[in-house]
């Protein structure tokens, strides 16, 4: 029993958090604090993504053989741990987290030349080609259809909640290629080039007025058959890979708890009205308690599938107990800072972005601006991959044999 | 990092699982209980040549040494087999007070070995009806007298007081009510003039007493540490009694949540196992993730270093008060879960869900560990 870090991973952690005292700069800090939305601008991530690349940590995640640093699995959460506590701008992880790890699992030697150095340069920026307004938390129910003609696919369809999709010049895309009696089967994983004509992005704004999410329509798209990853029909189990990716093995408490920290320090400076703070108001001070305490066993339960995944042991359902956790602390935490700034936490300023020469002078303060726009935007975070609902059927399923 | 337990822990662990299926279930356990003592001195017996009664007392003593891991597996797996020994009452909180409070080592050395060979039942009488569960409050009083002490006024719900062979009674030699400062400990017989009993039983059937001190005359020898100095002992122990009810919470969720799994797996409504209900599995998935969660958090504090100081301190108040309230609402879902058989004596549920109830409040509700928590938490 020990929750300690060894002494070579206790090095490898002042290497990074070194690396971040000299290359994080101040306004990726507060480009990064003053993002509202769970993905930052594509220029702060992809300058961000630069001065790791210097270093070669952009693909954290990756082994040697496809240019990552080869980190092991603790090696991995001191790195985004580091990050999260320095307040480095989250990583798009569309390309290095999602597509990337698909290219280097399922590609081909070719497909792997090709793009994953242009994912770590960044030249590649990916978008995710999943959801659709009628396949959901449904997902196996898509519709968009790519069929054979010669050498390349044809792809007709609309791609729903698409993020980034703005920006991206690539997306990963999942089509049928055939039908069969499971909606399951005959699912192919294609990479799209988003620069043709016959690939139509329309913004889908938010509540709070951001600009995160696309309708992405398919007419006629052209894919080289050499641009699909795995074999025909093979969809669905790369799309479970990916998702099991996208959902968990990381770290999200430290960053929960680094926020929960700034919470208590604001709610010490903030008058009730009485002649006391707002840790002498004994409802916010309950919720702030149990929202703390709740990430610190977060952070244990992090920190025991790593030391599982240390021994070669995969996390599989448990990591939907992470994403169920995350999100239900997220959303209070979020609902806590509105409360927490009164009546300027009602206001909603939908300029953005809300950093940088462009950004207007905030009524209250920032952090009061900032709370309206988290607490909407983070509503989707018991929606997007795979809701609240299914995490707990992946649960039921896979934990509890039910 | 590691959050696995050692080999030596894992073979403790599978000793008492042998211990529980051997000398435990339903109908043994009800045995146990209805037995004048409550308990079963057969028990008791092994327990102590397993090494048990004496885990945590150090080996000069007679004790194993051991430390507050090697006690949360114990107390886990006396969750799971509801316990009815005064393992918590002696074994925890009497032999962690004379630790921590005999600075001048007068009762260790006859009290501890005995403790450690399950040859004593030490009880403390700690708790008071006007206190609520505030650990500093302290009305009953010791009045000096001469060399000796006049001790006057209640104590209540005292664990296994009636057939304890001494007591531990924590007694105000001088201050204000509830103020850190002026709280003494002594060791009492309990058939000393003066002292009556009022024995009785918690939800689980544990045995208790209200004790009525009416000038009850202790010798200076009695005293446990100097007088008027006993709080941070006090405190020490209450702090590691609660971990070891919240490792026996745990072991008691995960006995309900094992068997309701089971339950709904077997159960068939509407021509289905009711297990393959959505309505169902998400109540199970969503328990599921609190007992992780409980259970993540305790790991964290056992694996915590070093384990003192304000910030560890308001860990385990955090951990006393989520793991309670994690208890009683697996125990609620079980109840739940298993439809009229959860409200039956007939099944294990009920039972211990009881004993949830039990040890959710014993020396602290959950609100009283969430305010401990709250004012830790502005100190630091």
């Amino acid at each position: 029993m020990d929750m300690g870090f060894s002494d070579t991973d206790k090095t490898f952690q002042r290497d990074v958090q070194a690396f971040l005292a000299q290359q994080l700069t101040p306004y990726l800090r507060e480009a990064m604090a003053r993002t509202p939305t769970v993905f930052v601008e594509q220029d702060i991530a992809l300058g961000w993504q630069a001065l790791l690349q210097e270093r070669g940590w952009a693909g954290y995640l990756w082994p040697e053989s496809a240019g990552g640093p080869g980190w092991t699995p603790v090696q991995r959460y001191i790195f985004e741990r580091e990050c999260a506590i320095a307040g480095a701008p989250g990583l798009v992880g569309l390309g290095l987290k999602l597509a990337g790890p698909v290219i280097y699992t399922y590609g081909t030697a070719a497909q792997k030349e090709h793009f994953l150095p242009r994912i770590l340069s960044g030249e590649h920026y990916w978008c995710q080609g999943y959801s659709e307004a009628g396949a959901g938390s449904d997902l196996a129910s898509l519709t968009t259809r790519a069929e054979l003609r010669g050498d390349h696919y044809v792809v007709n369809g609309s791609k729903m909640w698409t993020t980034h999709a703005h920006f991206a010049n690539w997306m990963f895309c999942l089509a049928r290629t055939q039908e069969m009696d499971r909606p399951q089967q005959g699912i192919s994983f294609l990479l799209i080039d988003m620069d043709q004509p016959a690939v139509e992005v329309r913004p889908v704004l938010t509540l709070a007025g951001d600009h995160e999410v696309n309708a992405v329509f398919l007419d006629d798209a052209h894919v080289p058959v050499e641009n699909r990853v795995g074999a025909e029909g093979q969809g669905w189990e790369i799309a479970k890979f990916l998702l099991e990716n996208e959902r968990g093995g990381s770290c999200f408490a430290p960053i929960l708890l680094a926020q929960l920290r700034r919470l208590r320090e604001l709610a010490q400076g903030r008058p009730d009205g009485l002649g006391g703070t707002l840790l002498d108001q004994p409802s916010f001070v309950q919720k702030l308690c149990a929202l703390e305490v709740q990430a610190l066993a977060l952070e244990a339960f992090e920190l025991r599938l790593l030391s599982q995944l240390d021994k070669g042991i995969r996390p599989g359902g448990k990591t939907s107990i992470v994403k169920l956790v995350v999100a239900d602390i997220r959303q209070k935490l979020d609902l806590l800072k509105v409360d927490a700034h009164a009546h300027h936490g009602l206001a909603l300023e939908t300029h953005r972005p809300l950093y940088g020469r462009d950004a207007g002078d905030p009524v209250g303060s920032i952090e009061a601006e900032l709370a309206m726009p988290m607490y909407l935007n983070s509503r989707a975070r018991s929606i997007f991959g795979g809701s609240t609902e299914i995490q707990r059927g992946i649960i039921a399923k896979q934990l509890l044999n039910l | 990092m590691d959050f696995d337990f050692s080999e030596e822990q894992e073979l403790l662990r599978h000793s008492l699982t042998r211990f529980a299926a051997d000398r435990y279930g339903l109908d043994k356990r009800r045995h146990y209980l209805a037995s004048e003592l409550g308990y079963s001195r057969d028990n008791w017996r092994l327990l102590a040549e397993l090494g048990m009664l004496g885990l945590t007392i150090p080996e000069e003593y007679g004790g194993m040494g051991l430390g507050e891991i090697e006690r949360y597996l114990v107390m886990e797996q006396f969750g799971r087999c509801l316990l009815t020994e005064p393992y918590l009452a002696s074994a925890v909180l009497a032999a962690d007070l004379l630790l921590a409070a005999d600075s001048e080592a007068k009762h260790v050395d006859n009290w501890l070995p005995r403790i450690a060979a399950g040859e004593a039942v030490v009880a403390a009488a700690l708790a008071e009806p006007e206190a609520r569960y505030e650990r500093c409050h302290v009305g009953l009083r010791a009045q000096a007298d001469g060399q000796a002490f006049r001790l006057t006024e209640r104590k209540c719900a005292v664990l296994y007081a009636e057939h304890a062979d001494a007591l531990i009674v924590s007694a105000r030699s001088s201050g204000g009510v509830a103020a850190e400062d002026g709280i003494s400990l002594f060791l009492v017989p309990p058939a000393a003039p003066g002292l009556s009993m009022r024995p009785y039983r918690l939800a689980d059937g544990t045995p208790v007493a209200d004790i009525i001190f009416d000038n009850v005359l202790v010798g200076e020898d009695a005293l446990i540490g100097t007088p008027g100095t006993a709080y941070p002992a006090l405190s020490l122990a209450l702090d590691k009694c609660d971990l070891a009810l919240s490792a026996s919470a745990i072991g008691a969720m995960r006995a309900i949540f094992d068997a309701t799994l089971a339950y709904v797996q077997t159960r068939q409504q509407f021509g289905r196992k009711i297990g393959s209900f959505q309505a169902v599995q998400h109540r199970l998935a969503d328990a599921l993730v609190r007992i992780e969660m409980a259970e993540s958090l305790a790991l964290r504090l056992l694996a915590e270093e070093p384990a003192e100081g304000t910030a560890h301190r308001r860990l385990r108040a955090g951990l006393r008060a989520l793991v309670a309230e994690t208890a009683i609402e697996i125990g609620h879902e079980g109840i739940q879960l298993h439809g009229g058989m959860g409200m039956t004596d007939e099944l294990d549920v009920s039972h211990y869900h009881k004993h949830i109830m039990v040890v959710r409040s014993l020396f602290g509700d959950p609100d009283h560990h969430w305010r401990r928590y709250a004012t830790l938490a502005r100190a630091a």
